[in-house]
């Protein structure tokens, strides 16, 4: 069995040499591409490497929608709607406080506070079985709601886990619980 | 997997383990992820009256690729990238910021921070609260929207090749240890397996030298001599493609044809010569894309149809569509003929690229001319 190269991409870690695209690599004896409509020569190749790497590098690697319902869910906990991640295609939906494994759990730690740990995707497995910490450190997040606009404050507070705090846009404190809050972590 | 190993080193060939279809997948995944990807996402920590630190991923590799940040006075910092940057492959690209996101940090109270974009450059962040913060920033915008499928030879002309689906120097190196019998190794390591398997790539790029010479001489599928072939058929450039691409692009072009062409011809027919327009005849078949029979290289002979050029049989004959005008007189004068000079103008551009059209006058009629192959210069 053969494992690819190199660690999966929310490592970081990948170059165009990753993907065995490295300036020196060249057609066997500086042959052009016998037939073209069945041949790739390496400097298309190398076009595709160093895109892949570059795309990598900026790519975002969990992606949700929050449902936050402080007085009406039971838990308190936000709902995570159409939870997209680097190792796993198909959007999935679970309770914050219960995800899926690899996904981060999110808990509400207050009114229109929130707690997001990515603790649980340490080794995070590609579709190669290949690992890696899931462990973001930039993140996005886009709130709206009925009413007052709120705006929302991401922190990262360690290497896995991060704060939300949902507030007034007017003031920049009042805390909201009840907004829809997109989370686009890379 | 032998594409990229020993046996098949570049250039690749498809279908020996990685297929075609497999190939334009990569491809496209690649771009269409391109398209939409974030040119830098970064977190400054301590925006305020000093540079804040930036903690990034960038497009392309290497700190020096990180922004100068100007601190402009308490509430403005302006973060400006080099003009140009180069990818892995040492490609330079321009740098061509079209936007920001900005996701906000809860280290101090909010205050809406703006962005504005002073050029493709460069971008200023105003603050407001003049105070440290914090904040992720994603920067929109690079030159990389103009890759197309073409930078990676990926489009729908690609297939499996049907001659070396077994590398030709893996049958090269299997003949080699059999004519060197039980008396040496047959090892996959050690010299002799490494003295078998150069000789064995040699003979495999001999191999591949007979077949390259025939796609060569066959322009649908020629590469070093595509800009010959682009001279000889006269092919006239499209859309700013050139050598293999415009080739490809011709023949592929002109295989397409569709039934509407004949329907355009008339369409155009009547918008440039009005009322004079009163029919159109085809002496072969009634459509554009009914060709003249095929032919051989040179005599007039009909060839068989394994001789095409990959977009359709090559023909010397021609097909030539017969305009019935009233008024015919009309078009022997310098206003008659300029009227032609401007129809002529606007069939060359719907007709194939390696097709060309001319008119002259015969009889009652005018004909005009479209030939799918000028074979003036093969003779």
């Amino acid at each position: 069995m053969t494992l690819p190269n190199g660690d999966p991409l929310w490592a970081r870690t990948a170059a165009a040499s990753t993907y065995g695209g490295v300036p020196t690599k060249k057609n066997y004896l500086d042959t052009p591409p016998i037939n073209p409509e069945t041949d790739v020569n390496a400097s298309q190749y190398l076009r595709l490497t160093a895109d892949v790497a570059a795309v990598a590098r900026t790519a975002s690697v969990f992606k949700c929608t929050l449902t936050c319902t402080d007085y009406l869910d039971v838990a308190n906990n936000p709902l995570v709607n159409n939870a997209i991640a680097s190792f796993y295609g198909p959007p999935v939906t679970y309770p914050g406080a219960a995800p899926p494994n690899y996904y981060p759990r999110i808990t509400t730690v207050a009114l229109g506070d929130y707690r997001i740990s990515f603790s649980g995707s340490a080794n995070t497995p590609d579709d190669f079985g290949v690992t890696a910490n899931l462990y973001p450190t930039h993140g996005i997040p886009s709130a709206s709601r009925t009413g007052n606009a709120p705006v929302a404050l991401l922190t990262q507070i360690s290497a896995t886990d991060w704060t939300l705090r949902i507030v007034a846009s007017s003031d920049g404190t009042t805390p909201y619980g009840d907004a829809t809050v997109c989370l686009d972590f890379s | 997997m032998t594409a990229f190993g020993a046996f098949c080193p570049f250039p690749i060939r498809l279908g020996e383990d990685l297929s075609a279809a497999e190939w334009l997948r990569i491809a496209q995944d690649t771009l269409s992820a391109l398209r939409t990807a974030p040119f830098a996402t970064m977190r400054l920590v301590g925006f305020g009256s000093v540079a804040p630190a930036i903690i990034g991923n960038q497009c392309m590799a290497g700190a020096a690729f990180i922004p100068t940040i100007t601190v402009v006075d308490a509430s403005n910092i302006d973060l400006e990238w080099p003009s140009t940057w180069l990818d892995d492959a040492n490609a330079v690209h321009q740098t061509l910021i079209t936007g920001a996101v900005i996701g906000y940090d809860e280290s101090s109270s909010y205050v809406p921070l703006q962005f504005t974009i002073l050029g493709p450059t460069k971008i200023r962040l105003t603050d407001t609260a003049g105070f440290n913060r914090n904040f992720t920033l994603r920067v929109t915008g690079h030159d990389m929207f103009s890759r197309r499928l073409n930078d990676y030879d990926a489009d729908s002309i690609k297939q499996d090749t049907t001659k070396e689906q077994t590398p030709y120097a893996a049958v090269a190196y299997r003949a080699i240890q059999g004519m060197l019998g039980s008396l040496y190794s047959t090892e996959l390591s050690g010299l002799v397996h490494a003295e078998n398997l150069a000789q064995a790539r040699l003979f495999g790029s001999l191999s591949r030298d007979i077949e390259r010479l025939e796609c060569n001489a066959n322009p649908a599928t020629a590469w070093e001599k595509a800009e010959d072939w682009q001279s000889l058929l006269r092919a006239r450039t499209v859309d700013g493609r050139t050598g293999y691409d415009q080739i490809k692009y011709n023949l592929t072009g002109f295989a397409g044809l569709v039934k509407s062409h004949s329907t355009q011809i008339e369409q155009i027919c009547t918008a440039r010569l009005g009322s004079d327009f009163l029919s159109l005849a085809y002496n072969y078949g009634s459509l554009i894309s009914d060709q003249p029979d095929p032919t051989c290289w040179e005599g007039g002979s009909v060839g068989y149809p394994g001789m095409d050029l990959g977009g359709g049989y090559w023909s010397s004959a021609r097909s030539v569509f017969s305009v019935t005008v009233k008024n015919l007189p009309l078009y022997s004068t310098p206003d008659g003929i300029e009227k032609m000079g401007e129809l002529i103008a606007e069939l060359r551009n719907i007709v194939p690229a390696w097709a060309d059209v001319r008119w002259y006058i015969d009889g009652a009629i005018f004909l005009l001319d479209i030939s799918p192959l000028d074979v003036t210069p093969l003779s």
